[in-house]
């Protein structure tokens, strides 16, 4: 009988990233990396975990963003393209390092990884990344749950009517679209709470929410069991909190797993490392360098040096480290079982991308937590939900505000870089909100052109691009994203207000940002 | 009433409105710190190291940024944070409070010109040396009816400025702002007025109170109980090591605590 559970929580979450206007964008790249290297290695994993009928549980969180980019016809036609070129040069390297006996098993190794990736991509679920995850969902391995519509950072979003209930809703239908019935949890973008917050989870039947570790800490009244029990807000959503433990020992670059020796180093890369010419093919029509995906090299120390990978050793590791993070969740358990009345339950959330993309071997490193736990006895996988199920009476709290962003508030989504975007996007929802209200049952054009509109105020909104303003990373594609679709949306306002719609051009904008094809601008009602 | 509400229906209303406020801040006045005022306004105490000068955000941050990054660019990102064509203005009087940590809220703000022409008229000779100032009122637990705030300060800022970071005393407690002018003569106008903020708490809840409920799966929740006799579990610590506030011995507000502002 197990004393307590495990809650391991996948954060998956891109921004928007179309660019039907160019033939090859840069910042798509990023949802192909991830597609290769985080998100089909988790449907492998979950694949190979239901194969061996390994009793699995994990909370997988897909942003209603990705989802659309996983459902978008260009975007699986594009990254078909992109993992063609993938494998041919994988296939390139493979001859090219015969005779290098440390540096060709890694190049066979990617030729196999990214030839079975397609294989998974194209054969096993015939482009169609929702499918695979709701098939897993409905075969009981996994609890998928939503997050904000956009990402947008809701404690900042607050301020103007129906922005965060707009978030909340879109993600919530969005959901049921893709999955056939509502969601029950919900991933607050950046893990941003304040209270109030969980009034507008509970108004689309969510059951849970996810907190860092201090907005149960300091919650009010004060939870007795810490974040080792979920507790109610007064409206009947229920927030669990992070546990600090499990996430440095997985988080941490120094302390954590990831920074092992014996793992593959992420900045290597032969798109640097190689003649210009060789790897031209692969790189943008600008002939920029940039990640191939193709790295041969493991992170050796802190200094430059780094040794050839070697993916025994590296696998000998995630054993090693899958063995400990149970074995300390274990003992976890028991220390706690003894001081509390209910069994308690770890919470581990991470971001899916960790997973793969940053950390190569973290997939494999999940699947052996996951196996060890099935067979652990006293401490189990559970997701969020289950642990509900089995324990539904819960202290009444609310959390305080919180994220689990840097310094644990709102500072890094609201500092001296990005500050100036909530002047535009409060004065955007407000305008949008009003002229909503004006328009309350618009003719077709009308409708059109304010869905248009909230449309590009939802993409303006993600937390993305206040985060890359605010980290010095890719700043100018966040700014110019920001810009480009509050432009729209006023520029959509104009249009409505002037009774002037320019059919032409919203059709190229619905085109464009096609993100939510059965959006109502009437959710800002 | 807003002070929209209060532009919009004229003058004479406007009088009327200030007057109100005036009482309130006379009244607020009595209980606010003296000497916190006097540093806001001379500034002579040495500036808290800024809340934010580099990129910082930790390995969680770094890892995050990994989904970004496609190896190094060829040049550095473009420092711009303007907003390009956006509207420089909106042409409404409007201020805005949004809350960064528990001890800091930013503040951003438009007094079109004909609000601003406005209240000097109303001024008239008062209005001689006006300054723009923030005042800023705690109204914790209640509702603010423009006398009735627990204590108010007042933080001058540049003209020409539209927004500022405001350094708060008490977390867990609310704000509001308003943006207005100051005669030397200490009268205050006031020119728009905020949203409340309440800053989060840093530190375990006073609150020690148990209850329980029993979550339903599509249900509300049912039978609050009270009570517990079981043994709390020892509190983990709070974000960055700890609740203490990393700037405790700064002063109010001042110009100088502003990071990193951006030039338009």
């Amino acid at each position: 009988m197990a004393r307590g559970s495990v809650a391991l929580l996948l954060h998956a979450h891109l921004p928007f990233v179309r660019h039907p206007e160019h033939e090859d964008f840069l910042e798509e790249r990023w949802l192909y990396e991830a597609i290769t290297e985080t998100y089909l290695p988790l449907l492998e994993m979950l694949d190979s975990l239901e194969r061996d009928h390994v009793p699995t549980r994990l909370t997988l969180s897909l942003s209603p963003t990705l989802l659309g980019m996983f459902a978008d016809p260009l975007l699986r036609a594009r990254y078909l393209r992109h993992l063609d070129r993938l494998v041919e040069l994988a296939e390139k390297e493979e001859r090219r390092t015969r005779g290098d006996s440390a540096f060709h098993r890694v190049a066979a190794m990617y030729l196999t990884r990214f030839s079975r990736s397609r294989a998974v991509f194209l054969t096993d679920w015939q482009q169609d990344l929702i499918g695979a995850f709701r098939a897993f969902q409905e075969r009981g391995l996994i609890d998928i749950i939503t997050c904000g519509a956009t990402h947008g950072f809701l404690p900042l979003l607050d301020v103007t009517p129906g922005a965060v209930r707009a978030q909340v809703e879109v993600a919530a239908a969005e959901y049921r679209r893709f999955f056939g019935r509502g969601p029950e949890g919900f991933w607050l973008p950046e893990c941003a709470y304040y209270p109030g917050l969980d009034v507008e989870l509970a108004r689309v039947g969510i059951r849970y929410f996810l907190v860092d570790t201090h907005g149960i800490a300091h919650a009010s009244p004060r939870p007795v069991y810490g974040v080792y029990a979920p507790i109610a807000c007064e409206s009947g959503v229920a927030a669990f909190g992070r546990d600090p433990d499990s996430s440095k020992q997985v988080w941490s670059a120094e302390e954590g797993y990831p920074g092992d020796f014996w793992y593959r180093d992420f900045y290597r890369d032969i798109g640097f490392d190689l003649e210009l010419s060789y790897v031209r093919p692969y790189l943008p029509p600008t002939g920029q360098r940039l990640h191939t995906g193709l790295k041969y090299h493991r992170i050796t120390g802190k200094s430059d040096h780094k040794e050839p990978y070697d993916p025994d050793r590296a696998r000998e590791r995630a054993e090693a480290h899958a063995g400990d993070f149970v074995e300390a969740r274990r003992r976890q358990v028991e220390w706690l079982a003894d001081a509390m009345d209910r069994p308690p339950i770890i919470v581990c959330p991470y971001d899916a991308e960790l997973f793969g993309h940053w950390w190569f071997e973290g997939p494999l490193w999940l699947e052996l937590v996951l196996r060890r736990l099935a067979t652990a006895g006293d401490v189990v996988a559970a997701t969020p939900g289950d642990d509900l199920d089995r324990h539904p009476t819960v202290q009444l709290a609310t959390p305080s505000g919180s994220t689990w962003g840097w310094k644990g508030y709102n500072e890094v989504w609201l500092a001296g870089e990005n500050d100036w975007i909530y002047r535009h996007l409060h004065a955007a929802a407000e305008r949008l909100h009003a002229l909503c209200r004006r328009y309350p049952s618009a003719d077709e054009r009308t409708r059109r052109a304010l869905t248009q509109a909230l449309r590009e105020l939802l993409l303006a909104q993600a937390s993305d691009w206040a985060f890359m303003m605010s980290r010095h990373t890719t700043v100018e594609y966040a700014v110019r994203r920001t810009r480009d679709h509050l432009l729209r949306a006023e520029r959509l306002c104009d249009e409505v207000e002037r009774d002037a719609v320019d059919d032409l051009a919203l059709g190229t904008l619905e085109e464009t940002d096609n993100l939510f094809p059965t959006l109502d601008y009437r959710v800002l009602l | 009433m807003t002070v929209g509400d209060a532009l919009a229906a004229g003058l004479g209303t406007i009088g009327g409105w200030i007057g109100c406020a005036q009482g309130a801040a006379r009244r607020v006045g009595e209980v606010v710190d003296g000497l916190l005022n006097v540093a806001i306004r001379q500034d002579p105490v040495p500036a808290p190291p800024s809340p934010r000068s580099t990129p910082s955000g930790g390995t969680q941050a770094e890892i995050e940024e990994a989904k970004f990054y496609l190896g190094p660019r060829p040049s550095p990102p473009s420092p711009e944070r303007s907003p390009g064509e956006l509207p420089r203005a909106y042409g409404h009087d409007r201020i805005v409070l949004l809350p960064r940590d528990p001890w800091w809220a930013f503040a951003y703000w438009e007094v079109t010109p004909m609000t601003r022409l406005r209240a000097l008229r109303v001024l008239g000779a008062e209005g001689e040396g006006a300054r723009e100032v923030l005042r800023v009122y705690d109204v914790s637990f209640i509702t603010f009816t423009g006398d009735n705030a627990w204590l108010s300060f007042d933080v001058e800022v540049t003209p020409g400025t539209d927004h500022f970071y405001l350094n708060l005393a008490r977390p867990a407690a609310s704000y509001l702002a308003e943006i207005g002018l100051r005669t030397p003569g200490g009268r205050f106008l006031p020119l728009a007025r905020s949203n409340t903020v309440t800053l989060p708490r840093p530190e375990p809840s006073p609150d020690t109170t148990v209850r329980w409920v029993r979550l339903g799966r599509h249900a509300p929740p049912t039978g609050t109980v009270a009570g517990w006799d079981g043994e709390r579990l020892p509190t983990p610590p709070g974000p960055g090591d700890g609740s203490a506030d990393p700037w405790s011995g700064a002063t109010r507000s001042s110009e100088t605590h502003t990071p990193l502002r951006s030039s338009r």
